[in-house]
């Protein structure tokens, strides 16, 4: 069944359409959630339920033709979530960045930031872009990443150091663009 | 402020996300739990049913069910004993084509094709879900054919219609294939029964291998048994008793009547001990004070208590007896190893079987 077929058919509640949906993505979600959690079969297997039923609920939002990327979104995100349950931090290289933070107000834009973090992902080279995507969106170890794209782990860890200083001049110069609009909200000058 | 990178990159779509998949992944359990989210969360908008409620329907369901499948076996043996009736002329009567024969399944040989040994066919889910019942099943042995065809039927039908000659030949089978990896085979079922038994054809040898059975309840216009039961896997634990022991007790079994439900908190296995009486001098008084509580000893060494639940007693030409139920939430009935009833350790004898 074509996606788009599917997607609308689960939106009438046809229970058969997301049977075939499982079976046509499973294996791609389950490799998501292996990744992230680990090997434990009925651990990922319940990742890969909870992701399916998101679809369920959410059927009018993926794109059909970029389904599968939508299922792999959810499946990182519960994933991670999953993972947050088990250990306090994340296995992943110096994964905190410090931002200045002037105002309460910039916290309420979040499609800024969402810009600015693809601004600093488009500003990377590959494979820098796809090391950092790897690593804190696919949350691979960089051991994982080193042996699969056949580098060492040293050059790995230069390659993520390089991303994170990228995202970070993104997300400060946001907030200070932000800074100032909010200050010419109220009326006010930056100084 | 400190964020987390991996926060920051939430609102990332990745594609497509750079991951070997994997083959193996067990599809048919993602259905199935996905698919009980999908009914806990209309069960939830749906009237309260107190559990202890619907655990007394499951023990009663389970009861009535060994009842009426042990009657059925004891008087199908006395009227084939007493010869009143002779099966085999029944049988040449009707299937007068030798090929058919292989097809026939009877009251009597429905456990001798269960226990052909040619292959262990073992229930490890099944599910109900508004239209359908889906069905896992493992399948070991020695030359797994490719796929099975599976002939289902519903207590019904077999009970009252056609138990003593059931011809499988013009049946339209479902047919699954048997991953030789997991050695697990999927069915998805159309029929709206409340017990299935699945006649299990080698296409390739071309005769009935197994029997399977399950037990769902399910009705999409009674939102409250929209939920299925489901007797899981080797499901009945036999416990060797010595006949002078207590003269009336002859059998005491251990039946998970767990498994499945609508709502995902029923995911604990239910152990029920039916202690049944087939002695024919009746006239007996079954010892469940609380002084004769049932008691477990687990392989580790521990002990746990079974309750009292319900005392039945059967009284009909044929039997004369009854049978004592205990309950008991418990995981594991296979971690069992002997039960202690009046006093007195019954050990457990070291085979499983499924069937009632």
């Amino acid at each position: 069944m074509i996606d788009i077929f599917a997607l609308k058919a689960i939106l009438r509640g046809d229970e058969d359409a997301l049977v075939k949906l499982i079976d046509k993505y499973n294996a791609y979600v389950c490799a998501v959630v292996r990744g992230i959690i680990g090997g434990i079969a009925e651990d990922v297997e319940e990742v890969a339920a909870d992701v399916f039923f998101a679809l369920w609920n959410n059927a009018d939002k993926p794109d059909p033709q970029k389904l599968k990327a939508y299922l792999g979104g959810i499946a990182r995100n519960k994933a991670k979530n999953k993972l947050r349950e088990r250990v306090d931090d994340l296995p992943l290289e110096e994964d905190c960045i410090l931002i200045e933070q002037s105002s309460p107000e910039t916290n309420l834009i979040a499609g800024d930031e969402t810009a600015a973090v693809k601004t600093a992902l488009l500003a990377m080279r590959e494979p820098d872009r796809e090391i950092f995507l790897r690593h804190y969106y696919g949350l691979q170890t960089v051991a994982a990443i080193a042996g699969e794209i056949k580098m060492s782990e040293a050059a790995v860890k230069q390659r993520l150091t390089r991303g994170r200083e990228k995202l970070k001049i993104n997300l400060i110069g946001e907030e200070t663009d932000r800074e100032e609009t909010n200050f010419r909200h109220f009326g006010l000058r930056n100084v | 402020m400190k964020k987390r990178i991996s926060d920051i990159l939430d609102c990332v779509t990745y594609n497509p996300m750079p991951v070997r998949e994997n083959r193996e992944a067990d599809t048919t359990r993602v259905k199935v739990l996905t698919l009980s989210k999908l009914q806990a969360s209309r069960i939830t908008e749906r009237r309260y049913v107190p559990k202890t409620a619907r655990r007394t329907r499951r023990r009663s369901f389970a009861a009535a069910l060994v009842c009426v499948l042990a009657a059925l076996s004891v008087a199908t043996a006395a009227l084939a004993a007493t010869g009143v009736i002779d099966f085999g002329e029944v049988y040449n009567s009707i299937f007068r084509n030798d090929k058919a024969a292989p097809y026939v399944v009877t009251s009597d040989n429905i456990e001798e094709i269960a226990n052909s040994g040619e292959l262990d066919i073992k229930l490890i889910s099944a599910f109900t879900s508004d239209k359908n019942a889906y069905v896992q099943l493992e399948i070991t042995g020695e030359n797994i054919p490719e796929e099975l065809f599976f002939f289902v039927h519903d207590e019904e039908y077999l009970a009252f219609s056609e138990l003593t000659a059931l011809p499988l030949t013009d049946e339209a089978p479902v047919i699954t294939r048997i991953d030789k990896n997991t050695v697990r085979a999927e069915l998805r079922l159309t029929q709206h029964y409340f017990t299935y038994y699945a006649f299990v054809k080698d296409p390739e040898k071309e005769q009935l291998v197994g029997v399977v059975m399950f037990d769902t309840v399910s009705s999409s216009s009674v939102p409250d048994d929209a939920n299925a039961m489901v007797f899981t896997g080797q499901w009945r634990y036999e416990f060797d008793v010595i006949d002078d022991l207590h003269g009336e007790m002859r059998d005491v079994y251990m039946t998970d009547i767990g498994g499945h439900e609508g709502a995902v908190d029923y995911s604990a296995t239910e152990v029920c001990i039916y202690v049944f009486d087939l002695s024919e001098n009746g006239g007996f008084d079954f010892p469940y004070d609380s002084e004769n509580a049932v008691i477990l000893r687990l392989k580790d060494g521990s002990t746990v208590t079974a309750r009292f639940a319900s005392i039945e007693y059967w009284d009909d030409p044929s039997r004369v007896g009854g049978a004592l139920t205990y309950s008991i939430e418990f995981t594991n009935p296979a971690e069992v190893e002997s039960i202690s009833f009046c006093g007195e350790v019954l050990e457990r004898v070291e085979r499983t079987y499924e069937g009632a």
